[in-house]
């Protein structure tokens, strides 16, 4: 075994790639804890990936470290008792596992050992911290034969073979030689230590919803195909070749820095698509390359743009995109489970190539997945613990940039008239239950549905909220100092916290606690709505010494107009209300919302015409906007414009029924 | 043959253009009927609330996400009453068969509506069975079409370009609609026969009607395909003028609904024209066979001097 290390380590350091040392940053951008050394080659036949990997990592807390923790989630797809399956129950995005032996997945480690000599594989034992399923194997733990002290290195050579599932859930193959190798080579848990508290492995099992969190490093990885495979991967290609002239296959040989994953996909059958972004900020450019099918080849072009806009729109609103590669790519129909992933500097995209322009899907994707290259990729906050500050807050920036690139009446789809605005697609799977779960929680703990609701919709609706509260002045500088302060670390949310109260100058808690930890849910409403008349005296009146009846009151030019409002939720947000009389003459009000209700009343020369809550709609966390309006008279027009669009439709469909009689 | 089919088809219906009027009030009645409970629940939800106004421009998402989220409880009724209101329009239409059928062949234009209930209900029973029948035929169409779209969805698989997909998806759409036009023709064929012929037993009508159309194919599926051509023109052009009118105000409104009508009315005429083309088909290729019967007698008794 100490001779393998050995020959390992002469062999990879002997390799031009890595004794040439390719540098892209000048000064390290992260703390670059977790390194790695791969070689891995691709076996397609088999659908496994034979891998060997020197791992370095550093021990960062001020103690002692005994253990090492490793994430082997390729286990996940190895039967259907692993946490994954069983929270997943084989379904993953309306795609299913299949059941033939090839279809399932795994990692074996065959050696671990300290690059010293000392042989690690007698003390790999597979733990489950998150739940007691004790036949998960997607985590395990190495004891070390000395601990690691502080600010020392640790460097272990593995060597590892991956079975690639079929896809069903972002990693795996698919007919036609198509491979999507993500989560497949031993990877590092990241060790935390808090004061006043004990150092710990954060080293979470895959879970159906969750799968990022890891330490920045620096990835020399090569990977070995047969040479008619085209490889896309989120490293730089800094080299290309042929082990032996005749040996039939390819080493792709790749760098990359200041990421906390490397992933890498092969077909022979990609096409590419280059772009490339002018990066003022950094004055490099920025290779985008995208990796799709012949039959993709009409969306290769708007993938591609989106792309570019997505750079710059992130640069404006959050920060530099470091990087010098994009890579993109476009998973085949029969692999549709791996396209909408995210890996640093790499994502899939997902092509509906039938579905009608006017419906906004890979752009949606396209926006969505690049955003990971921040939340996630740069501000690599835990995804297991408090998913909402990656998809939460990405989506939040989709919606921005599916507003400015497509408009934002029509943001996620203008097809045949209808018309669907960023709002009303998150409001869509936030409002049926909003008061199920809170937005901070452990990932795998949400109520069935209840994921994406709360951390993607939720938030991207709470952070919209918060916009509209501050300004979006306001709201830029808070994102724009989140990610200058917590760029390659390990925000949390009392971190985006802490930047949104000393940002914005005022104590947001108030906010934060109701709708990021809170079940609560808003929702204001104009309960009733009256104008009359004002009247004169009425009954018996005292005039000086006398009292005498009036039996009915004289009629006067002016009216009284009574609103009553209604917080049905249990969330309070100050709302403006708005109120307009049959003179054109609008009077705002500003409601603190602590009480349950709260009734106006207003004598005024004209009559009341409506009553408005939140007339400006900046609270977008309101789960019904139809109740945040009265009138005085009801409105027919529109609805009567719809019964009729209805009734044709009806009309229409009753004939055509006449097909079959 | 299949031209002057068509305009005698034509013909019939301007001549009993009355029978129209209570096939296209019965479509609406329906389609009230299944619109009045949503209208009521629209009017109270959206009535007292701003949202409405927004509606008087077109579809709002937002707001018929709310109406059917927050109704839920008193829309699954009415889903429920549309369901039953299907059915019983198909059961009606299957009834006024029989009588557009009967109308069309007794050529007397005098109480056609009358007429068109009557022969309804003279041959509802006999057009029931016809069309539980016609589920086992609408089966066995379903089946061989899956044959033949299996072979093109693999084709259509294996493929790696854009347009040749494109090409393959729109003959797999043809192919289907080639295919359930010949099985609904045959059909329509059975229904004039079991008329003309006042016949009783269902599966003989349906016999002689498959008989027909394959024994004078180019004609009856040629015909059949015409006036397809013409009912889907009509759709297209209803759609296109559907779109083009920006109905923003209460007179665009009344305006577009008016113009639907009379699509509606269109398509309604379409129906009959469809069974009033193949009626003079039928007739006129039976009236040919019955000249040319002697005929051929005289010519097979000389033959055998």
């Amino acid at each position: 075994m100490r001779a393998f290390r050995y020959v390992l380590l002469s062999v990879l350091l002997s390799a031009p790639s890595l004794r040439s040392q390719p540098k892209i940053f000048d000064v390290p951008l992260s703390p670059r804890i977790a390194n790695y050394w791969i070689k891995a080659e691709l076996h397609p036949e088999r659908k496994m990936v034979n891998g060997k990997e020197i791992l370095t990592w550093r021990n960062t807390s001020p103690e002692p470290v005994s253990t090492l923790q490793f994430h082997l989630y390729l286990n996940a797809f190895k039967n259907n008792r692993s946490t994954f399956m069983m929270e997943s129950h084989g379904r993953q995005r309306q795609f299913k596992a299949r059941t033939e032996p090839e279809d399932w997945g795994y990692i074996n480690i065959t050696s671990i050992g300290l690059l010293s000599g000392e042989n690690l594989l007698p003390s790999l034992k597979f733990i489950h911290p998150d739940d007691d399923n004790a036949e998960d194997q997607t985590v395990a733990e190495v004891t070390l034969p000395r601990p690691v002290n502080p600010g020392e290195i640790v460097s272990v050579a593995i060597e590892f073979i991956s079975k690639l599932p079929r896809v069903f859930a972002r990693s795996g193959f698919a007919d036609g030689n198509f491979f999507m190798v993500a989560q497949w080579f031993p990877k590092i848990g990241v060790y935390q230590w808090k004061p006043r508290e004990r150092g710990k492995w954060n080293c979470h099992q895959y879970h159906a919803n969750s799968e990022f969190f890891a330490d920045f490093g620096v990835y020399d990885v090569e990977i070995t195909v047969p040479q008619e495979f085209v490889v896309a991967a989120n490293g730089i290609l800094i080299g290309k070749r042929r082990p032996t002239p005749t040996s039939g296959t390819i080493t792709y040989i790749y760098h990359q820095e200041d990421v906390h994953d490397f992933v890498w996909s092969a077909d022979p059958r990609f096409v590419t698509w280059h772009e490339i972004f002018h990066n003022d900020s950094t004055g490099r450019d920025v290779d985008i390359t995208l990796y799709t099918y012949r039959t993709h080849a009409t969306y290769a072009p708007l993938i591609l743009d989106v792309a570019k806009h997505a750079i710059a729109y992130f640069q404006e609103w959050y920060g530099v995109y470091p990087y010098r590669t994009l890579t993109i790519v476009d998973p085949p129909a029969d692999a549709m489970g791996a396209g909408g992933m995210e890996y640093p500097t790499f994502f899939t995209t997902s092509t509906f190539w039938w579905l009608p322009k006017g419906v906004h899907l890979t752009a949606l994707v396209t926006f969505h997945e690049f955003g990971h290259n921040y939340f996630q990729g740069m501000l690599a906050s835990n995804e297991f613990e408090e998913a909402w500050l990656d998809e939460g807050m990405n989506s939040y920036a989709e919606l921005k940039c599916m507003e400015r690139y497509f408009g934002k009446d029509r943001a996620y789809m203008d097809f045949m008239g209808i018309k669907i605005d960023g709002v009303t697609q998150q409001r869509s799977s936030y409002i049926p239950d909003p008061d199920v779960d809170p937005v901070v929680m452990k990932s795998w703990l949400y109520a069935p549905g209840q994921y994406t609701p709360k951390s993607y919709s939720k938030p991207a609706l709470l952070l919209r909220t918060l916009e509209n509260i501050l300004s979006s002045e306001t709201m830029d500088r808070i994102m724009k100092t989140y990610f200058e302060k917590w760029k390659f670390k390990h925000p949390t949310t009392s971190d985006f916290i802490a930047v949104a109260n000393q940002v914005s100058g005022q104590d947001l808690s108030w906010y934060f606690n109701q709708v990021l930890y809170g079940t609560g849910w808003l929702d204001y409403e104009v309960a009733s709505v009256s104008t009359e008349p004002l009247r004169g005296e009425l009954g018996y009146v005292t005039k000086g010494d006398s009292m005498k009846f009036l039996d009915h009151g004289e009629k006067q030019d002016k009216f009284r107009s009574i609103v009553q409002l209604r917080r049905k939720g249990s969330v309070v947000i100050p709302v403006d209300v708005l109120f307009v009389f049959d003179n054109g003459k609008r009077i705002v009000e500003q409601w603190d919302g602590k009480s349950e209700w709260k009734e106006y009343r207003f004598v005024d020369s004209a009559p009341l015409s409506y009553a408005l809550v939140d007339p400006e709609q900046k609270l977008v966390l309101d789960v019904n906007f139809t109740n945040n309006s009265r009138r005085i008279h009801e409105e027919r027009q529109g609805i009567w414009r719809t019964v009729l669009e209805l009734m044709y439709r009806l009309q229409s469909f009753l004939q055509y029924l006449t097909f079959f009689s | 043959m299949i031209r002057a089919s068509i305009r005698e088809g034509l013909q019939r219906i301007i001549r009993s253009w009355r029978m129209l009027l209570p096939l296209y009030l019965i479509n609406l009645l329906v389609a009230v009927i299944a619109a009045a409970p949503v209208a009521e629940i629209m009017q109270h939800y959206w009535g007292p609330s701003l949202v409405s106004i927004s509606l008087r421009k077109g579809l709002n998402f937002a707001a018929i996400y709310e109406l059917l989220l927050y109704n839920a409880a008193a829309i699954r009724p009415i889903v429920l009453l549309w369901l039953i209101l299907f059915m019983a329009y198909e059961v009606l239409s299957i009834f006024l068969d029989g009588g557009i059928i009967s109308a069309l062949k007794s050529g007397e234009w005098r109480g056609v509506s009358q007429k068109l209930f009557g022969e309804g209900a003279a041959y509802f029973w006999r057009f029931m069975r016809l069309s539980l029948i016609s589920l086992l035929a609408y089966s066995i169409t379903a089946l061989l079409f899956a044959l033949v779209d299996s072979i093109l969805a693999r084709l259509m698989a294996s493929s790696t370009l854009h347009a040749e997909i494109l090409l393959i998806l729109l003959i797999r759409i043809i192919v289907a609609v080639l295919f359930f036009a010949f099985t609904r023709m045959v059909m329509d064929y059975s229904k004039v026969i079991t008329v003309v012929e006042n016949s009783r037993t269902m599966r003989h009508s349906v016999w002689k009607g498959l008989k027909f159309s394959v024994s004078h194919f180019s004609k009856t599926y040629g015909m059949f395909l015409s006036l397809s051509f013409i009912f889907v023109i009509t759709v297209a052009l209803q759609s296109a003028v559907n779109y083009s009118i920006n109905e923003t105000t209460a007179s665009l409104v009344a305006m577009l609904f008016v113009v639907e009508q009379l699509f509606l009315f269109t398509r309604v005429g379409e129906r009959v024209w469809f069974y009033g083309s193949e009626l003079s088909l039928y007739q006129a290729i039976r009236q040919l066979a019955q000249e040319e019967a002697p005929l051929m007698t005289a010519v097979s008794e000389r033959s055998d001097i």
